[in-house]
């Protein structure tokens, strides 16, 4: 899968899956308060079950998370670990 | 932004405190605050907590109490999670990785209440729920009256004047204490844990319960003064100690109250339970509570504290249980106060 697939999968798991409009991809989903504690968990919920990948605890960092661009990448990264 | 994760030691013990004293909303001098979180962190029997550090600055932090808890057949360590705290600018990442970390460790976890965050977000991080707990209150001297005007008003009881502090507590159940089944019945105050005898409940009397040692009674008379005093009863009948219940006599200025804080017994029923309620009741009515609290999950339990006339309160607390991914034990849950740091709250003023 393309990052541009990735990209457009996470954005529609924000709109669709955690009902919350980012305006875009470089947006600061934490600083700005879009993500809170409950909405962050559901978040990577919806990552491992849609791309089938694991979160380990040594992954969760501010860097991962912090926009849809930075978690595409983080999302590609881990993917490619599984291959 | 590089955090750095590490443990709870002494040498963090001030950073402890600048953290979690504003939060607790305690201004206290510093001599005694020092005291106090010395005791409440690093002088209770088992415990382990995370903390999350920017560069020199305590960001977040978790701390757990281990106890000894009945699970079925077994007697094993659960962890139970207390003062899940993370500042605002660093959440959700950091506050959810502390969690994240403590439920990596071996022992089963407990959270019993809770805020409303948390509630949230332990089932999503696969948490499962329990039975709600209820809790209950016992009037046992007017001054009940001044607390429930005061939650009506929403004003502190410490708004009261000070004399209404000296009301005498009710003669509970006229006089009449309760009896023991099946034998003589007697009742001790433990002083000290040298003195504590094996009152472990039996295999398969419950899914889950804690079960008090020498460790935790040491630790809760090594309290602060201010904390007020934990009352420890040891009941025997026909000379053999059956049951323990541990209760905690504290200010609520202006009036003197009392949380029943937890029950155990050799042979759990509701006549052993209905007698060692009405016992602790009337020795925390003669040492002056105007009411008692009691927070309980055990059917058996709750029988006998409507029995003696405990009312049910309307915040029935939530329960949940990690065991990396098992499902909970089934069966009764002999869920109390000693669970986290509700033994313990609240702070004095």
């Amino acid at each position: 899968m393309t990052d541009e697939q990735n990209l457009k999968r996470l954005e529609a798991i924000f709109s669709e899956q955690l009902n919350i409009a980012v305006p875009a991809r470089d947006t600061d989903l934490i600083g700005e308060g879009y993500l809170d504690s409950v909405m962050f968990v559901d978040l990577l919920l919806v990552l491992e079950q849609e791309f089938g990948i694991t979160i380990p605890l040594e992954q969760l960092e501010f860097d991962n998370f912090q926009t849809i661009n930075k978690i595409a990448d983080f999302v590609e990264s881990q993917a490619v670990g599984l291959e | 932004m590089s955090i750095e994760y590490t443990n709870l030691s002494l040498e963090r013990l001030d950073d402890v405190k600048g953290l979690m004293l504003p939060i607790w909303e305690r201004r206290w001098g510093e001599d005694f605050a020092r005291a106090f979180f010395r005791w409440r962190f690093f002088e209770r029997p088992l415990w382990d907590a995370a903390l999350a550090y920017d560069g020199t600055c305590l960001v977040a932090f978790l701390d757990s109490f281990i106890r000894r808890c009945r699970v079925g057949t077994q007697i094993i360590p659960i962890r139970q999670t207390a003062d899940w705290f993370c500042h605002p600018d660093y959440r959700p990442v950091v506050g959810i990785k502390i969690m994240r970390m403590m439920m990596d460790k071996p022992e089963p976890m407990l959270v019993v209440g809770g805020n409303k965050n948390t509630q949230n977000v332990l089932p999503r991080l696969r948490w499962h729920s329990l039975p709600d707990v209820p809790r209950f209150v016992l009037p046992t001297g007017s001054g009940v009256m001044f607390k429930g005007l005061s939650r009506l008003l929403r004003i502190p009881t410490s708004a009261f004047p000070s004399a209404l502090g000296r009301l005498p507590s009710f003669r509970v159940f006229g006089g009449r204490r309760g009896a023991a089944p099946n034998g003589t019945g007697s009742v001790f105050r433990l002083r000290d844990s040298e003195s504590l005898p094996e009152i472990a409940p039996p295999p398969d009397s419950c899914a889950l319960g804690a079960v008090l040692d020498r460790e935790e009674v040491d630790w809760l008379n090594k309290a602060p003064d201010a904390m007020g005093d934990f009352v420890w009863l040891v009941f025997s009948i026909d000379g053999s100690p059956m049951g323990l219940s541990l209760s905690r006599v504290y200010e609520e200025k202006p009036f003197r109250t009392a949380k029943l804080l937890h029950l155990q017994a050799t042979d759990p029923s509701a006549a052993a339970y209905d007698w060692m309620i009405k016992e602790t009741a009337a020795f925390l009515a003669e040492c002056g509570a105007q009411w008692i609290t009691a927070q309980f999950g055990d059917p058996l339990v709750l029988q006998a504290l409507e029995k003696t006339g405990y009312r049910k309160k309307r915040d029935d607390q939530k329960a949940f249980w990690w065991n990396h991914g098992q499902k909970p034990p089934n069966g009764p849950y002999h869920l109390t106060w000693v669970c986290g740091d509700e033994s313990v709250m609240p702070f004095p003023d």
